[in-house]
């Protein structure tokens, strides 16, 4: 993958995914401060969860076709 | 705070509105470019969070077609490229801010930080008491008092204070609390050929000297029904004093090199920036003038007694440098903490060109304004520490403070130190081993046995 322009989408999808993951991990932190419901927090981790596996799944299908 | 939040990403706009709405402020999410625009027409938002690439359009659309009344207070965007930063600016206006991925609450609590500090900027910007006076601490809160009863007179009244210290605008505030309806004339005494103070002030009928070729009205005919501001009174000659004099006791003047005596009505405010003390002693403003002229005296506060209006004063002068530069800088807690530390000793005026200097300074596209490492300028920079000769000290008291002065001024330079006492350098070791076991003894004694 060394054209720039694929360089630099990978770049803008992993970042708004990280950012996305970030936020939810954020929110998780306060939602425990601020005693918030057990359930409201579970929706924020599957959020946080889904992330991951959409990021997982991204990194998994670069990898295929770099190979 | 009333936030928009226009962005696409369900998972991100999910989260960020959620955390927003946990320290306190209330959210509304838009996911693409019509619907931040339906937003917008009904709402009133105080920040705008905006990203860029909207599934039907572009941030800027969105921006386009906000309705000036409607213009959120604070626009952010949404960006993963700190190199575009410039490019949405060169669009949007610097008057933007940004917010770049991957975001944290750092991120976002420094952003709303910053919202709220420039809006109490904005609002301090706005309070200047009689229309030009800045500051609410107690020394200003007194002077206001006084302005509004001196206003209410038709008292002249003589401004003493510092240098810088702002004596033109409390002369304007005066005049702007009488409510007359003549102008406000000025006139700075110290800048007067001595040859020309009498036309200045009275005026001339043509040809009443070489040069006068046309009948000119003088400074007390100008400001006939409103106020006369002379600074630095004590600049003007002695010898012409009692001209002034006679017009503060008859209220009538004549024209250089007329016959006829014409009525003025003004108030006459003059300013010094010589203490009680130097008028009495150096002699340079005659008695019966301090008299007519200082019927009610006011001081102007230096700017370190009143230190609390000193984050007022700069906000002020940084929304003035803002509106005419286009710019939205703002003054981060330490800069404005090394602001309110500083001395002063050229007063507001010397703060108002700090401020300008830093504002030159500052990168473009910081946000905050970048305060030089050394605040002071060449004329403003405090005297070095003489010895202060005051009767009770003893002579070692006053020979320590001589030999401390000289060692600050030579950055403890000890042989220059001793050369510029005149004493042998062997002379300064003993008399500072002298002062440290002064020093320690004193300490030893304070501790409890």
């Amino acid at each position: 993958m060394s054209d720039p322009n694929d360089i630099a989408a990978t770049r803008h999808h992993l970042r708004n995914q990280l950012n996305n993951i970030t936020m939810n991990a954020e929110l998780v932190k306060l939602q425990i401060q601020q005693s918030t419901p057990p359930e409201k927090i579970l929706l924020s981790i599957e959020r946080m969860l889904d992330e991951c596996k959409a990021c997982g799944e991204f990194l998994n299908n670069l990898s295929d076709s770099a190979s | 705070m009333q936030v928009l939040m226009v962005d696409d990403d369900t998972s991100f706009t999910m989260a960020t509105q959620e955390i927003l709405e946990i320290l306190g402020h209330q959210v509304v999410a838009a996911a693409s470019v019509e619907e931040a625009k339906t937003q917008l027409a009904v709402g009133s938002f105080d920040i705008l969070l905006l990203d860029i690439m909207l599934p039907d359009g572009s941030g800027f659309e969105v921006l386009d077609s906000i309705p000036t009344s409607r213009k959120p207070r604070h626009i952010t965007f949404i960006t993963g490229q700190a190199a575009i930063k410039n490019m949405i600016r060169s669009v949007a206006g610097s008057d933007v801010s940004f917010l770049l991925k991957p975001i944290d609450i750092d991120k976002i609590r420094a952003l709303l930080a910053k919202v709220e500090l420039a809006e109490s900027n904005k609002d301090a910007s706005v309070l200047r008491h009689f229309g030009v006076l800045i500051g609410e601490s107690a020394p200003m809160q007194s002077l206001y008092k006084m302005i509004e009863r001196v206003g209410a007179s038709q008292a002249n009244v003589m401004i003493m204070g510092e240098s810088g210290s702002g004596k033109e605008l409390i002369a304007r505030a005066i005049h702007n609390a009488s409510q007359c309806e003549g102008a406000f004339v000025a006139a700075n005494c110290g800048a007067m050929p001595t040859e020309l103070i009498g036309s200045e002030l009275f005026g001339h009928e043509k040809g009443a000297f070489t040069g006068a070729a046309s009948r000119k009205a003088g400074l007390f005919e100008r400001a006939h029904g409103g106020t006369l501001f002379l600074d630095e009174i004590t600049e003007m000659p002695l010898e012409l004093q009692p001209n002034l004099l006679r017009v503060l006791e008859t209220g009538r003047i004549t024209r250089l090199g007329g016959t006829q005596e014409i009525d003025v009505h003004c108030r006459v405010l003059s300013a010094t920036n010589r203490t009680r003390e130097q008028l009495a002693t150096e002699q340079c403003l005659r008695e019966d003038i301090y008299f007519r002229l200082a019927v009610f005296p006011v001081q102007s506060p230096t700017l370190s007694q009143r230190r609390e209006d000193i984050p007022l004063l700069c906000n002020a002068f940084l929304a003035e440098l803002n509106e005419d530069q286009g710019c939205a800088l703002t003054i981060d807690e330490e800069s404005m903490a090394r602001l309110q530390n500083y001395s002063w000793p050229g007063n507001v005026r010397e703060l108002r060109h700090a401020i300008h200097r830093s504002f030159i300074m500052t990168d473009p596209g910081q946000d905050n304004l970048q305060l030089p490492d050394d605040l002071s300028s060449p004329f403003s920079k405090e005297l070095p520490t003489t010895p202060s000769l005051a009767a009770g000290k003893t002579i070692q008291e006053m020979e320590k403070e001589l030999i401390m002065a000289t060692l600050a001024e030579v950055n403890d330079d000890k042989p220059k130190a001793a050369t510029m006492l005149g004493i042998s350098l062997k002379t300064l070791y003993n008399r500072l081993n002298q002062y440290e076991n002064s020093q320690l003894s004193a300490l030893n004694s304070n501790v409890p046995g």
